[in-house]
């Protein structure tokens, strides 16, 4: 059953919290943009070229993925029931800006947040009778961890091991 | 020979890793009772044994479906009819593209079918970078669990094993540093690989899409960093469609460590695109290795299993005896059910027996395999197949003699006496590890306990004496 707007919010809220990562909610992209460079600091930072990501960080800081402290992103869907959000890699987004960076910003426009699994797999166009599937989607759910030492969960390990996710209304 | 035979099992219950088993064993059924609370369990399981049914009872259209729509996307596909010719794609791969180094993400496919020896042998640098996996190749040993690799071994170990290789002491306690060592290892590795190898959770057949579910981020940098991206998957890996994908994604972080979703999943349809990164080609396995054969018996549901790890934990032998004790790639229930389907010829017609059949497997595994019914029959199936002639008789002539406590006290009592010299020649500390014919029969392939010096019965006679 999809959830009403303000439940999926508070499903979403309730799952990024148990995964160890934030949920920064913001009024309009502007102020999402401002929550993202208050959270960014004076790291350096690889981002992906989409509109929204556009005057947060200072030319000077932008560093190659391999280096920068932080990655900035663009989600294309979330999911509430799960707290993951899903993203598709093209040209401009590349794969290795997503996964290199030890700390991981998100941007999320609030319409892209669906109920569950089927719902983000359709939003995001993983289904059949489309013409060309996106060729590559990760879904993250909270930052990347091991419990491979003794069951010891450690966040961490190739991918972010920092997930922040700024939600905002257009 | 495949890989799905290691060594002769190490049967006798390892004082050092029964701890680990049991700690691991607990911690991942508490999690998985929590998680399983939040959804209807009953109804979400019998929903992913009908997606598994269906692929299975379909398996050769919608293999040929998604091997259209591999190639549509931009993908190549192999066929492998057995291990040899898998390792023989994977290694042509690598050399038509001129490559050395390769990261593997952790597969059990390519455990079974022993790939790691081979690109060895064809001169391929593989490094394994799922943490466990990285930690069990190191040591120049073996995964004992689908999931956990190393679960049989303790931070001290693992502690132990970094020092050395760096040449820096490390403390077991802090597993965070134990952690972002082998980051940082690993990190070169990638961005110095050509190839990226992994294994497939499922496949899509309409859309020819790949799917893998990770904790640990080192499939992503697999499938982004290197040129050449390598899936190998078993046939049956393949579902219909979209739907049935996105039941499973959730019921397999679910039974597996009963988190609602993998840290990561990717979707993965054909090779990187113009002004993408990630790999410009993508090679798809498809690994048969005995499983069409098994399709139509009454083993078929064997091939319903999407490799949770759930049943092994709940496995009371698996926690004795753990993952190596069974000398196969995969162990616990699972393990003991497919293995004898799959290694045609060799000789692991016993394994059914490593169950006490008391059922837990079957109310854990979220595709209700009926693993304890396959275990029964997999057990008769191996009596009819090679019970020696005289076995029966034997049997029931010592069945006879020990039926009468005169006889029985007789026999029990001259054989413990001849043979005790022996045990107590050969034993180490309570064990033997090595008895000659014809008990070898037992010992080459697990310990056996050296019998009491004072049997029971004489015991129990001088006790009610005394009272
Ligand atoms: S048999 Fe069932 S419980 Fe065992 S690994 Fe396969 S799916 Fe999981």
């Amino acid at each position: 059953m999809a959830l009403e707007d303000d439940d999926r919010l508070d499903h979403f809220r309730a799952r990024l919290e148990e995964l160890d990562a934030s949920l920064h909610e913001a009024p309009s992209l502007a102020d999402a943009r401002a929550v993202a460079r208050e959270l960014i600091g004076t790291a350096t930072v690889a981002r992906w070229s989409d509109d929204a990501l556009e005057g947060i960080v200072e030319r000077e800081q932008e560093a190659p993925a391999v280096d920068a402290e932080v990655s900035l992103i663009l989600a294309d869907v979330a999911v509430a029931r799960t707290g993951a959000v899903g993203f598709a890699h093209r040209a401009g987004r590349p794969r290795s800006t997503g996964v290199l960076p030890p700390r991981q910003i998100v941007l999320l426009d609030g319409a892209d947040l669906v109920t569950d699994v089927g719902a983000a797999l359709r939003h995001i166009g993983l289904q059949a009778g489309r013409q060309a599937l996106p060729g590559n989607v990760v879904f993250a759910a909270g930052p990347s961890r091991t419990s491979d030492i003794e069951q010891r969960s450690i966040r961490g390990v190739h991918a972010p091991r920092e997930l922040a996710v700024v939600i905002f209304r257009r | 020979m495949s890989g799905l035979v290691i060594e002769p099992p190490r049967g006798r219950p390892d004082p050092a890793v029964t701890p680990n088993l049991h700690r691991a064993a607990a911690h991942w059924g508490t999690q998985r009772a929590d998680a399983r609370g939040r959804v209807d369990w009953e109804a979400w399981r019998e929903l992913a044994r009908q997606i598994r049914a269906d692929a299975v009872r379909h398996l050769p259209e919608l293999i040929e479906l998604l091997e259209a729509r591999v190639a549509t996307a931009g993908g190549h596909v192999h066929h492998a009819r057995n291990a040899e010719e898998a390792c023989d794609h994977v290694v042509r791969i690598c050399r038509e593209a001129g490559a050395t180094r390769a990261v593997k993400g952790k597969s059990m496919t390519s455990e079974e079918i022993g790939l790691g020896a081979a690109l060895q042998g064809a001169g391929i640098e593989a490094v394994e970078t799922d943490l466990g996996e990285y930690i069990v190749q190191a040591m120049g040993d073996r995964p004992s669990h689908i999931l956990a690799p190393a679960v049989h071994l303790s931070a001290g170990q693992v502690a132990n094993l970094f020092a050395r290789e760096s040449g820096r002491p490390f403390d077991p306690d802090d597993t965070a540093a134990l952690v972002s060592h082998a980051r940082a290892v690993l990190r070169q590795r990638f961005l110095a690989a050509e190839v990226g190898i992994t294994g497939v959770n499922l496949a899509v057949a309409e859309t020819g899409t790949l799917t893998i579910v990770e904790s640990e981020g080192n499939i992503r940098l697999a499938t982004a960093l290197p040129r050449i991206h390598i899936a190998l998957m078993g046939l049956e890996k393949v579902i219909r469609d979209w739907e049935g994908a996105a039941h499973l994604i959730q019921m397999l972080p679910l039974a597996a460590q009963g988190k609602m979703a993998a840290a990561s999943t990717s979707f993965i349809t054909g090779p990187a695109r113009d002004g993408d990164d990630g790999p410009h080609e993508l090679h798809l396995v498809l690994l048969d290795g005995g499983r069409s054969a098994i399709r139509g018996t009454p083993f078929e549901e064997a091939l319903h299993c999407i490799r949770c790890g759930a049943c092994l934990y709940a496995c009371p032998v698996y926690r004795q005896v753990g993952g190596h004790g069974y000398g196969t790639t995969y162990s616990g229930p699972i393990g003991a059910v497919i293995t004898p389907l799959l290694a045609q010829g060799a000789d692991t017609d016993d394994l059914p027996w490593y169950s006490s059949l008391c059922g837990a497997c079957v109310e854990a595994c979220p595709v209700k395999i009926p693993l304890d019914d396959q275990l029964v029959a997999l057990r008769a199936r191996a009596h009819e197949d090679d019970a020696p002639r005289g076995e029966a008789a034997l049997f029931a002539a010592w069945a006879r003699l020990w039926s009468r406590p005169s006889s029985y006290r007789a026999t029990a009592a001259t054989a413990g006496r001849a043979l005790r010299p022996l045990w107590s020649a050969l034993a180490r500390d309570g064990w033997q590890h090595r008895a000659p014919f014809p008990f070898s029969g037992w010992t080459d392939g697990r310990d056996a306990r050296t019998p009491d010096p004072e049997p029971f019965h004489a015991r129990w006679r001088s006790r009610r004496v005394g009272a």
